[in-house]
C-alpha cells in the first residue's frame, strides 16, 4: 500500500499544528498551552514507547520551553516548536518502523492450530472422499462383516497418529516463547524436531548459562549458532526466530499444551468417518435382515 | 561498528555517542543530557525529546545505559526525574568509539587535512 496519502496527511497535520502554534504563541499562558499540545502529539507514538517515555518526554519538553521562553520570549518558543515538530516527525516514523512485532502466545497458538488444520485437514478430507466413494465398495468386497472393526481400528490409529503428531509439532514452541533469555523475550516461530531431547534441567541450565554469558538480548543475537539445542536463524523487531532441536521423546514437562481440548478441532473428520461407517454397517445389516425375513 | 570485549559489534549513531559522552561525567536525566550536548557542541547538535528518548531506549536495550533511581533535581523543580548512567559496557564502547575517532583525526592530520592548531583549537575550545 502506498504511503503517500499518509505522508500527505501527516504533512497537513504538521502544517496545521505550526499554524496553531503560531496562533497560540500569542495567547498566554504559552508554556502550559505548549505542553498541552505536546501531550496531544504524543498520541502519534507507539503505545509502548509512549507509556515508557511519554512522561519523561513531556517533562523534557516543558523544561526546554520554559527555559527558551524565559531567555528569548515568543521567538524562543517558536524556535523550540519548529525544532520539536521536526524531531517529532522523524522520531514518530522511526519508532513506528522499529515497533516490535507483537507475537502473543495466543496468536502463536491460533497460527499453530490453523497450520496444523490446513496440513491435516486436506489429508483427512482426501481420505474421507476416497473412503466415501471407493473405500466402501472395496471394503465390502474384501472384509465383509469385519468392516466395522477395520474402520474403528483405522480411525483410532489415525486419531492417535494425528494427536501425537500435533502434540509434537507444537512441542516447546509455546513454552519457549515464555522464557526470557538474556533480558529479552524469545519468541519461537519455527521449531524443528531433530537431535536429542532436552530435559527441564538442561533447559534451565542453558538459560542460566546464557544469562551469565550474554547479559542482553543484543548479545544473544550476536552469538554464533553454537548451542546444540537452540539455533538462532534470524531476528525481526521484537521477536527472535529460532530453530529448536528436540524430538518426540522430549519430556512431557516441556510440552506447552496441557489443554487436551486443543486437539478437538482435529477430530471431526475421523469421527464423521467412523459414524458414517457405523451407520452404513447398520443399514446394511438391516437390509440383509429384511432380505432374510422376506426369504 | 565498535567491537566490545564479548566480541560483538555495536554501531553507534551520532546522538547515541553524544549521550554516552554526556553521561561519562556521571548520572543525568533527559533534560540534563540535552543541555550538556547543547552546551558542549555550542548549539550545533540539538536533540528533541523523540530523538533523545528513542536513542535512550535503544541503548538501554543494548545494555549500554542503565536507569538510576528517580529523584528530584533541586535546580529545576519539585518533579521527580528519571536518571541514567553508563554501564561498564557503555563506558568501554564510549572509549572505543573515542579512540576510533582519535585515530581518524590522526590519519587526517597525517594526510595534512587538518592542522595541529585546528585540532588543538577545536579540542581546547
Amino acid at each position: 500500500m502506498s504511503a503517500i496519502p499518509q505522508l500527505v496527511a501527516l504533512s497537513a497535520f504538521v502544517y496545521a499544528l505550526v499554524i496553531l502554534v503560531v496562533v497560540l504563541a500569542y495567547v498566554p499562558p504559552f508554556v502550559a498551552w505548549s505542553v498541552w499540545l505536546y501531550r496531544l502529539l504524543l498520541a502519534a507514538y507507539p503505545a509502548r514507547f509512549r507509556n515508557e517515555y511519554g512522561q519523561a518526554m513531556v517533562q523534557l519538553f516543558r523544561d526546554t520551553v520554559r527555559e527558551e521562553y524565559r531567555r528569548r520570549g515568543l521567538r524562543g518558543l517558536l524556535v523550540v516548536w519548529l525544532r520539536t515538530l521536526a524531531d517529532f516527525t522523524v522520531s514518530v516514523i522511526r519508532q513506528h518502523r522499529d515497533k516490535p512485532v507483537e507475537v502473543s502466545s495466543e496468536s502463536v497458538l491460533l497460527r499453530d492450530l490453523w497450520q496444523q488444520w490446513r496440513q491435516f485437514g486436506s489429508v483427512a478430507l482426501s481420505a474421507t472422499t476416497f473412503s466415501a466413494w471407493y473405500g466402501w465398495h472395496l471394503l465390502r468386497l474384501f472384509f465383509r462383516r469385519a468392516v466395522l472393526v477395520w474402520a474403528t481400528l483405522t480411525v483410532i490409529a489415525f486419531g492417535i497418529w494425528l494427536v501425537s503428531f500435533f502434540d509434537s509439532m507444537c512441542l516447546l514452541r509455546m513454552r519457549a516463547s515464555r522464557i526470557d533469555i538474556g533480558g529479552g523475550m524469545v519468541r519461537i516461530l519455527h521449531a524443528d524436531f531433530v537431535g536429542d531431547p532436552i530435559t527441564e534441567e538442561q533447559w534451565q541450565r542453558d538459560v542460566q548459562a546464557r544469562r551469565k554469558k550474554y547479559p542482553t538480548l543484543g548479545d544473544v543475537l550476536q552469538s554464533k549458532p553454537k548451542p546444540w539445542e537452540i539455533r538462532f536463524i534470524r531476528d525481526i523487531p521484537g521477536a527472535v526466530v529460532v530453530q529448536l532441536k528436540a524430538d518426540r521423546k522430549t519430556p512431557a514437562i516441556l510440552r506447552p499444551y496441557k489443554e487436551w481440548w486443543l486437539i478437538l478441532p482435529f477430530f471431526p473428520v475421523p469421527m464423521l468417518l467412523l459414524l458414517g461407517t457405523v451407520r452404513a454397517y447398520r443399514r446394511r445389516r438391516a437390509v440383509s435382515g429384511q432380505a432374510m425375513q422376506s426369504a | 561498528m565498535v567491537p566490545l570485549d564479548s566480541g560483538r559489534q555495536v554501531s553507534l549513531s551520532p546522538p547515541e555517542f553524544q549521550i554516552l559522552l554526556a553521561l561519562a561525567d556521571g548520572e543525568k536525566h533527559g533534560y540534563g543530557i540535552m543541555q550538556e550536548v547543547g552546551t558542549r557542541t555550542a548549539g550545533r547538535t540539538r536533540m528533541g525529546p523523540g530523538t533523545l528518548y528513542g536513542a535512550i531506549k535503544r541503548m538501554l536495550r543494548a545494555g549500554l545505559l542503565e536507569e538510576a533511581e528517580e529523584r528530584l533535581d533541586p535546580k529545576l523543580d519539585d518533579q521527580r526525574r528519571r536518571y541514567y548512567r553508563l554501564t561498564d559496557a557503555g563506558r568501554r564502547l564510549a572509549v572505543a568509539e573515542a579512540e576510533r575517532m582519535a585515530e581518524l583525526v590522526r590519519e587526517a592530520y597525517d594526510k595534512r587535512l587538518l592542522t595541529k592548531r585546528l585540532i588543538l583549537g577545536r579540542v581546547g575550545g
